[in-house]
């Protein structure tokens, strides 16, 4: 994104910067009058479900299996509207399709025991095994006793264009990040999971097959306008079990915590933002007098600006809370 | 002894005693041989990946990182220490039972303990890559230590230590601790922490003191960001070459955040200020400015100050303070800095 004035922190503190981006990382004016632009519609809101559930993990900060279930089947239905979890799957897969999840594996990884989920519920949709494919970066894995990443023998491969083969090969993909925090772009939830999904790129934006690191990775939604990307992907599910909140990507178990919960929806912004302040919420109980995310994440505004990825006005987007309310944060 | 070393070497009898074995040679050398010290101050980092550390054992081989492959490590998180003079790295795996299949609940890792090793070109920097977040209790491990949620972080000579359980375990400490000071205990020289450090008043206006745990050097535009973003387009013109430390001192009800730069020279520090000052405030604030070396200070929206000042090829910014203090706050800064370069 060109700007003719560089932004600065003053821009968030006005709540003007990316389209109020500044009011969800908790930096909102203390006087009235800078007030965050703020252009609510009576419409067309995205609808992000946060599920939550206190005994979801265990003592020793492990997913419970079932309880875990329970809980993306339950936050499907709610997204859905439907009754049964066989009807809240044919919303964004049908029998026949093949379907690919993009995993995330860093050492902040999805946690197996939500893949498995997912992956289960396909299959018991009547997805076939083995068109039902899990994968990260060129490692994956083809059917639903492979979600764990820690079981993985595939390599799906990159087309010429940098794209995994994966995503080629799929008619349908879920998107399904662990949250954290990532110190080069504020942020790596549903829209920075596609990193995972090109090849040839590299930090520092060398002879890179997609620029996205630059500006704080402000053009990270290039990634999810890429037309197979865009067109394919039906559903995001962020694992918030038990999120990074500083220090990303690399993991730091001083900012690890048990958040208990999912975020689900269809619209990646939409979620990003969500996911913002909830690692926005958690920083500012860790730091009182408050502890923006830094850098500030440009990428979620810009690929609701730029890219027209989605909704980045926390306005326009219906946050459903269920479940455990205890610091939820939103 | 070189040659006892090289004999046991070859009978492969103990790899352990060979450690042991080498680490004797080099530190009796080191004693009565002054050129020595350069060798310790040099040993590549996989040196202090010994086959146990503290009752552990190490598994599978060491992984060796430069500055050209590190991402294949650890993507993202590469650019975090290429942004100081990072040199080389090592990985090691330990678990209490090498023979155990692993239960590590980190994707990609094994054993029951990560150890990582960096080697710096200067012990600024490798004191730099500490401080970027020195969270927690500070056991005293090297030079400089921050424990917690079982994994240490510490600071040595050009060395950089990070220990971190990658198993379940109830009580940690001990054992982190234990390898942490293995570690430290085989690392014989130290290094000098940055100058600049000496310019951060341990209390301000004597009311708001240092908080030890927020204290980063660095000297990028990218540190920066991730320690307190500040704007777009590299204002303060960092680069590889400046040093920077930012620090925060205790207020409320938040903290006081000064941003202390020295550039090469002063017309870059002159250059930085005026790009600052360009892109930070507004045209039409009531201190218009003078010259370069000019004190400017501005109240913003969320009723915090923010300024800038300037002396030869120091640049100092502070940030969300209470204007009415701002300007007694840059002055005890300059007076403190004179009064350590004196």
């Amino acid at each position: 994104m060109k700007h003719k004035q560089p932004v600065t922190r003053r821009e968030f503190i006005r709540g003007s910067a990316c389209g109020g981006l500044g009011v969800a990382l908790g930096m909102a004016a203390r006087q009235t009058g800078a007030a965050a632009e703020n252009q609510s519609t009576s419409s067309g809101k995205s609808l992000v479900v946060v599920i939550r559930d206190e005994a979801v993990m265990d003592e020793q900060h492990h997913p419970r299996k079932e309880a875990v279930k329970e809980l993306m089947q339950n936050g499907l239905l709610s997204l859905t509207g439907q009754k049964s979890m066989g009807d809240a799957w044919k919303m964004f897969v049908s029998p026949a399709n093949s379907v690919a999840i993009k995993g995330n594996v860093m050492m902040t990884p999805t946690h197996p025991e939500l893949t498995s989920a997912i992956m289960q519920g396909i299959h018991d949709l009547g997805v076939a095994a083995d068109k039902i494919r899990i994968w990260d970066r060129n490692q994956g894995g083809i059917g639903p006793e492979k979600a764990d990443h820690r079981m993985w023998d595939w390599q799906p491969g990159f087309g010429e264009d940098h794209v995994s083969l994966a995503v080629a090969e799929a008619d349908v993909l879920l998107n399904v990040p662990g949250l954290k925090s990532h110190w080069l772009s504020g942020i790596g939830a549903a829209l920075k999971n596609w990193c995972g999904a090109v090849n040839g790129i590299n930090v520092r934006d060398q002879d890179a097959s997609f620029s996205i690191h630059g500006d704080s990775c402000a053009d990270m939604g290039i990634l999810n306008a890429i037309p197979a990307i865009r067109e394919k992907t039906r559903l995001v599910i962020v694992d918030a079990l038990r999120p990074l909140c500083s220090g990303g990507p690399q993991v730091d178990p001083r900012y690890l915590w048990d958040y208990n919960g999912l975020v689900l929806g269809t619209d990646p912004v939409a979620v990003d933002m969500v996911c913002l302040k909830i690692l926005q919420g958690k920083r500012d109980q860790l730091r009182p007098g408050g502890w923006p995310l830094s850098p500030p994440p440009k990428h979620v505004a810009v690929a609701a600006e730029k890219y027209h990825l989605g909704v980045h006005d926390l306005n326009r987007i219906e946050i459903r809370k269920i479940g455990w309310e205890q610091d939820c944060f939103l | 002894m070189i040659k006892r070393g090289r004999m046991f070497f070859h009978s492969a009898s103990s790899t352990l005693f060979l450690f042991y074995l080498m680490w004797v040679d080099v530190c009796v050398a080191a004693i009565v041989n002054p050129t020595q010290n350069n060798i310790m101050n040099n040993q590549p980092p996989a040196f202090f990946l010994s086959d146990t550390l503290a009752g552990y054992s190490r598994i599978g081989a060491i992984e060796t990182y430069q500055p050209h492959n590190l991402y294949e490590y650890m993507n993202g998180g590469a650019e975090l220490y290429l942004a100081y003079a990072f040199e080389d790295m090592a990985v090691g795996y330990y678990a209490l039972d090498p023979h155990k299949k692993s239960d590590s609940i980190y994707a990609g890792t094994e054993g029951d303990v990560l150890v990582e090793i960096f080697r710096m070109k200067n012990a600024e920097d490798a004191y730099g890559v500490y401080s970027d977040d020195a969270t927690g209790e500070h056991p005293d491990i090297g030079q400089d230590a921050c424990y917690a949620s079982g994994f240490l972080r510490f600071w040595k000579g050009r060395y950089f230590v990070k220990v971190l359980i990658l198993i379940d375990h109830n009580e940690p400490r001990d054992s982190i601790l234990a390898i942490g000071k293995a570690i430290a205990d085989s690392i014989l020289t130290t290094g000098s922490r940055p100058e600049l450090l000496r310019f951060l008043p341990k209390k301000l206006n004597e009311t708001f003191p240092l908080i030890r745990d927020r204290v980063t050097y660095f000297h990028t535009e990218n540190s920066l960001n991730k320690i307190y973003y500040v704007a777009d387009g590299n204002p303060f013109l960092l680069n590889a070459k400046t040093e920077a430390v930012f620090a925060e001192y205790q207020a409320q009800p938040k903290p006081i955040k000064v941003l202390i730069i020295r550039y090469d020279d002063t017309r870059l520090a002159q250059n930085a200020r005026d790009t600052f000052e360009k892109a930070y405030f507004s045209e039409s604030a009531a201190n218009p400015r003078e010259d370069s070396t000019s004190f400017r200070m501005e109240t913003l929206e969320d009723g915090y100050a923010a300024a800038i000042t300037r002396q030869e090829n120091l640049l100092i910014g502070c940030f969300d303070a209470e204007s009415t203090a701002m300007q007694s706050i840059m002055k005890q800064f300059w007076d403190h800095i004179h009064q350590q370069k004196n």
